[in-house]
């Protein structure tokens, strides 16, 4: 049997009719203007070196008296918690009435590239924990971790652990060395020591081009062709450019930063076997007692499922509980599915433990 | 047999040699075989006259777009003649099948002999990593990075490897020497380069493959194609699969590794002559930036944890100054008070009992003797307590 049930005609007209989407789409492009992320109004309330800790404003009479301080990861731009009206994590936590503040590393320069390890858990990350605990008068504050960055609030609350009441990691790795983990697996027989000497900091195109490479014909090829069929809508377009924005926003990494995590946490594995060193004080997950949130997404292709999962065996919280999300390593944060579920989630889950 | 003397060059062969090097230039200058298609000239012609003279933030994307479209469109080309083919076929199971194959056969061949209608090899090419981002991110200016070609050069190493095994001579021979292994790690990444490239060439293959079984398949499962949008999300997926097989192998980690590494090994080696060259100009290198960097963030490091340090003894301090504050605090008002009290008491006692009275919440009692009693039993309970009970 013929597996071709096309017509000349209909390949003619098929063609066409992509011919006047991408001549239209032209049109839609150049009428975009600027593409804005970042919805929620937030302020600037500590600033050091790059960094800036952001306190959102709250869109609630009443809020939890806990505030929350989100990490982020080193890797790409905070604005993917916060991209626009609707598709925001922060914007759903505020609105459950949560008191959010975000770190936002921003571009690290040349002269960052000795910046460890230490320097951003020990440094950065408490700094901030100090501030805002300075700011509301408490002891301690609820921390969320997103990616990478929830691993360095898992290694926070193992060595600060009178800092924080309670821990949220989202889609974060624990076990580097899960199968299905590519990542670690491209990056297990590389020179680390090789590439920061020689370059410094690691450049943010290497980074998004190892990410292009894990699904390199959907994400250099077949995506902008899908792109020409939303190119008649201007507010699919806006959408679409602003996550494309976001995915080429990638700053450099600390070289020495990107050294000690690379060869601690992806070829090492070193979290799971309480290896990992941050300045003079090994990680010991199994010290962590206080509550968790582990959310993961089921088809994460950066973070498997079980590389999250595995910090259930790692913590010695006697309150633990995982989350899984029906969805990839972003849309846990962007997709409409999202925003019903883990603001909502995430909130209950604090309060309850408020 | 003749007693000439043997020439110590007899052994090379100078024309093979001089070919070798006329190929190897001409390699740098022959452009890759393009795309020839009917649709992909069209939008390229439309796109020269609609492209604005200047930029837009969207001017960028569009480029991605229409250089995907590219691919699409040639694809779209070569299947709808796939299927233009097929069609004046007879309706006979076994033609389409074999018309089929033969069409994928050519198109196999084509990833070898690079001359056939599909030139396919140049459309995967496109897609196949790492290719863009390492000549931009890791080939960076440098003393090799624009005189280096990062494709291929057919008979190259074997010439490089006899010029480098040759001692550094005279003045300059430790730059001599440098420069010799550059050339040396250059030709490393090279063959890297060429067996991942190699490899990846090996995977659209089996796509391809992969793509001819899936769609005879359909063909006897009673499924169809019906529009050319599927035949490239169809080579996609084929792609996508064979890519994700091979990527999680060993071998593949292996390749990976030793083609970055041996990049940075290059690029390592690059930077160190041209530090050399910027040193002999006293110029500033990467190297003495570096040093200057690591001497501020220590510096720095030094700075802040003294301020942390500052905080933390003034905080004490003003622990300390609110502590001796409070003690003043309830120390004076005490003294005071106690004059007060014993004046008060002394002068009024009726008042003090009051206030006892409100502190101790004691039953009213009505006897003279009680009351005494209850006000010596105050002034002991006072004195002992300090004036803080007196205050409620």
């Amino acid at each position: 049997m013929n597996p071709f049930n096309i017509k000349p005609e209909n390949i003619v007209n098929e063609i066409h009719e992509f011919n006047s989407k991408l001549a239209q789409g032209f049109n839609t492009l150049s009428e975009l203007g600027e593409i804005e992320v970042g919805v929620s109004e937030k302020k600037a309330v500590y600033k050091e070196d790059s960094l800036v800790l952001y306190h959102f404003k709250s869109r609630t009479k009443t809020q939890n008296s806990i505030p929350l301080l989100i990490v982020y990861a080193l890797v790409n731009r905070p604005y993917m918690a916060d991209l626009q009206d609707g598709r925001s994590m922060i914007q759903g936590l505020l609105d459950e009435g949560v008191d959010v503040y975000l770190i936002d590393w921003g571009y690290p320069v040349s002269a960052d590239r000795y910046l460890t390890l230490d320097d951003y858990i020990n440094g950065y990350i408490n700094n901030c924990v100090d501030v805002i605990c300075e700011k509301h008068k408490r002891k301690n504050i609820n921390l969320l971790g997103i990616c990478q960055g929830g691993a360095f609030s898992l290694c926070y609350t193992a060595l600060h652990q009178e800092k924080v009441k309670n821990l949220i990691t989202t889609v974060t790795p624990v076990d580097f060395h899960t199968k299905g983990d590519l990542l670690s697996h491209m990056v297990k027989d590389l020179d680390i020591d090789q590439i920061v000497d020689t370059m410094g900091n690691i450049p943010g195109e290497i980074l998004n081009a190892t990410f292009l490479s894990l699904k390199p014909y959907t994400l250099m090829g077949q995506k902008y062709v899908d792109l020409v069929n939303i190119l008649d809508d201007k507010q699919k377009t806006m959408n679409f450019m602003r996550m494309e924005k976001w995915i080429f926003d990638s700053p450099d990494l600390a070289g020495e930063a990107y050294r000690e995590f690379i060869k601690q946490f992806y070829q090492q594995n070193g979290l799971v076997k309480g290896t990992v060193e941050i300045g003079d004080d090994v990680v010991d997950l199994g010290k962590i007692t206080i509550p968790i949130l582990n959310i993961y997404a089921r088809d994460d292709h950066l973070v498997p499922p079980d590389a999250s999962r595995a910090l259930e065996g790692c913590v010695s919280s006697k309150d633990y509980q995982a989350l899984e999300f029906p969805g990839g390593h972003i849309g846990i944060y962007v997709s409409g599915k999202a925003q019903k579920m883990i603001p909502p989630s995430v909130a209950e889950w604090l309060s309850d433990r408020s | 047999m003749s007693n000439k003397k043997q020439s110590p060059f007899e052994k090379f062969d100078w024309s093979d040699i001089q070919k070798k090097y006329v190929d190897a230039l001409n390699a740098f200058n022959t452009p890759k075989p393009s795309m020839e298609s009917v649709w992909v000239n069209a939008m390229d012609d439309w796109w020269k006259s609609a492209k604005p003279k200047s930029e837009f933030e969207g001017t960028n994307i569009f480029e991605k777009v229409l250089d995907q479209c590219r691919n699409y469109y040639y694809m779209s080309e070569q299947f709808s003649n796939l299927v233009e083919g097929i069609n004046k076929l007879k309706s006979n199971n076994e033609n389409i099948t074999a018309f089929i194959n033969g069409k994928f056969k050519d198109i196999d061949s084509s990833f070898f002999d690079g001359s056939n209608i599909f030139n396919w090899n140049s459309l995967a090419e496109n897609y196949a990593p790492p290719n863009d981002f390492m000549k931009s991110a890791f080939l960076d200016p440098s003393a090799f990075s624009n005189s280096m070609p990062h494709g291929s050069i057919p008979g190259i190493s074997s010439i490089a490897d006899q010029f480098l095994s040759s001692p550094g001579l005279g003045y300059s021979r430790e730059a001599q020497d440098k420069a010799k292994h550059a050339i040396k790690l250059w030709t490393d990444y090279q063959q890297n380069y060429q067996e991942y490239q190699s490899v990846m060439a090996g995977l659209n293959q089996d796509a391809l493959e992969l793509m001819r079984k899936r769609i005879l398949e359909m063909s006897t499962n009673g499924e169809d194609i019906s529009s050319i949008r599927q035949m490239y999300d169809l080579w996609v997926d084929s792609n996508e699969k064979v890519y994700a097989e091979y990527v999680y192998t060993e071998e593949y980690a292996e390749l990976n590794g030793r083609l970055v590494n041996s990049m940075m090994a290059f690029k390592k080696q690059s930077q160190a002559i041209t530090e050399d060259a910027l040193s002999s100009m006293n110029l500033p290198t990467t190297s003495s930036v570096d040093e200057l960097a690591r001497r501020h963030y220590e510096l720095r490091k030094q700075m802040k944890a003294m301020q942390t340090e500052i905080n933390s003894l003034k905080k004490q301090l003003q622990q300390k100054s609110n502590k001796s504050e409070v003690v003043k605090k309830q120390e004076k008002p005490t003294t005071k008070r106690k004059k007060k009290v014993k004046k008060t008491v002394a002068s009024n006692a009726a008042s003090n009992v009051i206030e006892i009275k409100q502190t101790k919440k004691k039953p009213a009692g009505n006897s003279k003797s009680d009351g005494k009693k209850e006000k010596q039993e105050s002034r002991k309970s006072s004195a002992d307590k300090g004036m803080i009970e007196l205050k409620f």
